[in-house]
């Protein structure tokens, strides 16, 4: 393991252990929600399912929502839970 | 909001009734085995499966976010409890990937096979290829995922333990129900609907979303449009599939259900009417339109004011539907001796819960507190910054403010002034808001609207409003059985007298609908967020 990957690793199980993350997941979740993010993906899952017959499996289906579900959290969502992680970050790391 | 009622005090727990016979929330049991677990589990190793997942899933229902409150945990040593930093503890070390250390956020996979666990990213993966384990309990949804066919896979026997796991966790007596399971063990709630079954015949795919317009007969969009918001109700609907005790013992039954319509003073039943109605909206199979003949001459029997052929209030159909609800249940259980407290009526056990208001004497400082049953929320649009959006109409109507009167203190008994703010002290199933666009002006004796335009959430986060807020240690705490769903809206467009009522709602898989009259179409999300509101029905959806 690279010096890079095992403070990585340290500083997320630290976010874990400390249930920061817990918070912060709770959070953003609850935006993803309030903004339409997660009907949005039900709905492009749903018919990309549809349109594939059957013959699409989970590794596949989640291969070609990812970048899309990605793309379509809205920028502000995206910023207001970064800036909180940075704060989680600025206060832990010294 | 309406006035008390003499049931309302014993108004509490009839959720949990409702919820036990709720199916549960996951169709995962429909997932059928691949061709590899099916040969792996007729050899000799199917026990050492079960006892292998078995263990796993109690491990995935203990990250499990909306279960893990409810859960105690007891070492088995001693019975002592094992405390909740301690349990992370144990979770940490036990769901951490074997390969980079980490517990990429408890999303790792168990093997069935080995101890090894492995992260989602990399080495669940990864692992499965070097040693050919290829299944794996995804500690995320405590499901088997089958690494040679990228999939989820699953077994009636692996989902009843699954569910037993659940169940088990809920069961005990002290354990707030929050989410609905069914038993699971007994009655496999996923048993063949392809079977048989006398006297029963499967309703076509089309009818069963339940997509169907209603004829305009006249201003009668204020009844349409709520009746659409009712049939679409998933609680609603629940309560009258399964609505026995009005079907066998109303005497209304058979003029409703086709034997004659004789509707009349004594046999006007809106329940009756309201239940074949959900019978041809999820039944029929053509898209004509459904007709409102009896709804009319059932509601003018029932009051007068409404099937008059003049546009009215879409709020007060709705109150009036939930009254009818109520009073019919009553009569009923009457006859079949059985009537219960608290009631268990669709009012009493989806649409109520309870305000309290508190009086904060400025002299003493004492707080008085009264609770009050809430229908629904009636919210002031008025007096707001620009883009007002629901949240602020929350924040004015739970705001601290100062009384206009003098109030006698019952503590110090003096008269002074005071500070009165309202919260939620209990969250209905299903909560209704008003946003109030009708002005009518006492001295002019004139109806004015306010078209101002209030942003909707489709999710609302109610922490914040109830009373068992935290307001000085956890004042951004999210409760997730606090949060609700937009599942159905009711818009005004228009003039007061001569405008237009339109229903838009959700269906499950989160696609929205409008209801125009007869005419049903698509809409979109972006649709439903510039809609201007009247009416809002948000559904409990714990997150």
């Amino acid at each position: 393991m690279s010096d890079l990957e095992a403070i990585k690793a340290q500083i997320q199980n630290h976010l874990v252990d400390s249930g920061n993350y817990d918070v912060i997941s709770k959070q953003l979740k609850l935006k993803l929600y309030e903004c339409g993010w997660f009907d949005q993906i039900t709905q492009v899952a749903t018919n990309e399912l549809k349109s594939a017959g059957g013959n699409v499996n989970f590794d596949m289906l989640l291969k070609s929502l990812k970048p899309r579900a990605e793309e379509l959290v809205p920028s502000e969502v995206k910023e207001e839970i970064l800036q909180k992680i940075r704060a989680y970050l600025d206060d832990t790391i010294q | 909001m309406l006035p008390a009622t003499s049931e309302s005090a014993a108004v509490a727990n009839q959720l949990p009734n409702l919820q036990q016979h709720t199916p549960p929330p996951d169709n995962y049991g429909q997932i059928k085995p691949c061709s590899h677990l099916r040969s792996v589990l007729e050899t000799k190793a199917y026990q050492t499966v079960l006892n292998t997942y078995q263990q796993a899933v109690a491990i995935s229902i203990a990250i499990n976010p909306l279960l893990s409150s409810h859960l105690v945990y007891q070492l088995k040593k001693d019975g002592l409890k094992v405390s909740h930093s301690r349990l992370d503890e144990f979770k940490a070390k036990a769901l951490r990937c074997s390969l980079c250390d980490t517990s990429n956020f408890y999303l790792v996979f168990v093997c069935l096979q080995c101890p090894h666990v492995g992260c989602y990213k990399k080495h669940g993966m990864q692992h499965a290829k070097e040693s050919g384990h290829m299944f794996a309990i995804d500690s995320h949804n405590g499901l088997l995922f089958c690494f040679s066919c990228g999939n989820y896979t699953n077994h009636s026997d692996l989902n009843r333990i699954r569910l037993s796991c659940v169940a088990a966790c809920l069961g005990s007596p002290n354990g707030k129900t929050g989410i609905t399971f069914g038993n699971g063990t007994e009655n496999d709630t996923s048993f063949d609907v392809d079977s048989n079954i006398d006297g029963y015949t499967r309703p076509l795919g089309s009818a069963i979303q339940g997509l169907k317009g209603i004829v305009n007969m006249g201003s009668t969009c204020f009844m349409s449009c709520i009746l659409q918001t009712m049939l679409h109700n998933p609680l609603v609907r629940y309560q009258f599939f399964n609505n026995d005790l009005h079907f066998f013992n109303c005497p209304s039954q058979p003029h409703y259900n086709g034997a004659d319509e004789m509707i009349d003073e004594n046999s006007a039943c809106i329940t009756c009417l309201i239940d074949s109605a959900f019978k041809d909206f999820y039944t029929t199979p053509t898209a004509e339109g459904y007709g409102l003949t009896n709804l009319l001459t059932t509601a003018w029997y029932k009051n007068r004011l409404l099937a008059g052929f003049q546009e009215q209030d879409a709020h007060e159909f709705w109150q009036f539907l939930l009254n009818e609800f109520h009073s019919d249940h009553e009569r009923v259980a009457e006859l079949a001796d059985i009537l219960l407290l608290p009631c268990r009526c669709i009012m009493h056990s989806i649409f109520l819960g309870e305000l309290e208001s508190s009086i904060a004497c400025n002299s003493c400082g004492n707080v008085t507190k009264t609770v009050d049953p809430l229908v629904d929320l009636p919210l002031e649009i008025n007096h707001l910054n620009e883009n007002p959006s629901l949240y602020d109409c929350l924040d004015q109507f739970t705001h601290n403010e100062l009384l206009d009167v003098n109030y006698r203190c019952s503590l110090c008994g003096k008269e002074s002034k005071a500070h009165k703010s309202l919260r939620i002290k209990k969250l209905s199933p299903v909560l209704s808001i008003q946003l109030k666009r009708f002005k009518h002006n006492m001295l002019l004796d004139k109806a004015s609207k306010i078209e101002t335009k209030v942003d909707i959430p489709l999710f609302l986060n109610l922490t914040k409003y109830a009373s068992d807020w935290d307001e000085t240690t956890a004042p951004d705490a999210i409760d997730t059985n606090k949060v609700y769903e937009l599942f159905a809206m009711v818009h005004h467009q228009g003039l007061v007298n001569t405008g237009h009522y339109v229903a838009l709602v959700k269906n499950s898989s989160g696609q929205w609908f409008k209801f125009d009259d007869s005419v049903v179409s698509y809409a979109s999300q972006e649709e439903v967020k510039s809609t201007n509101a009247y009416l809002l029905f948000y559904i409990s959806h714990t997150i």
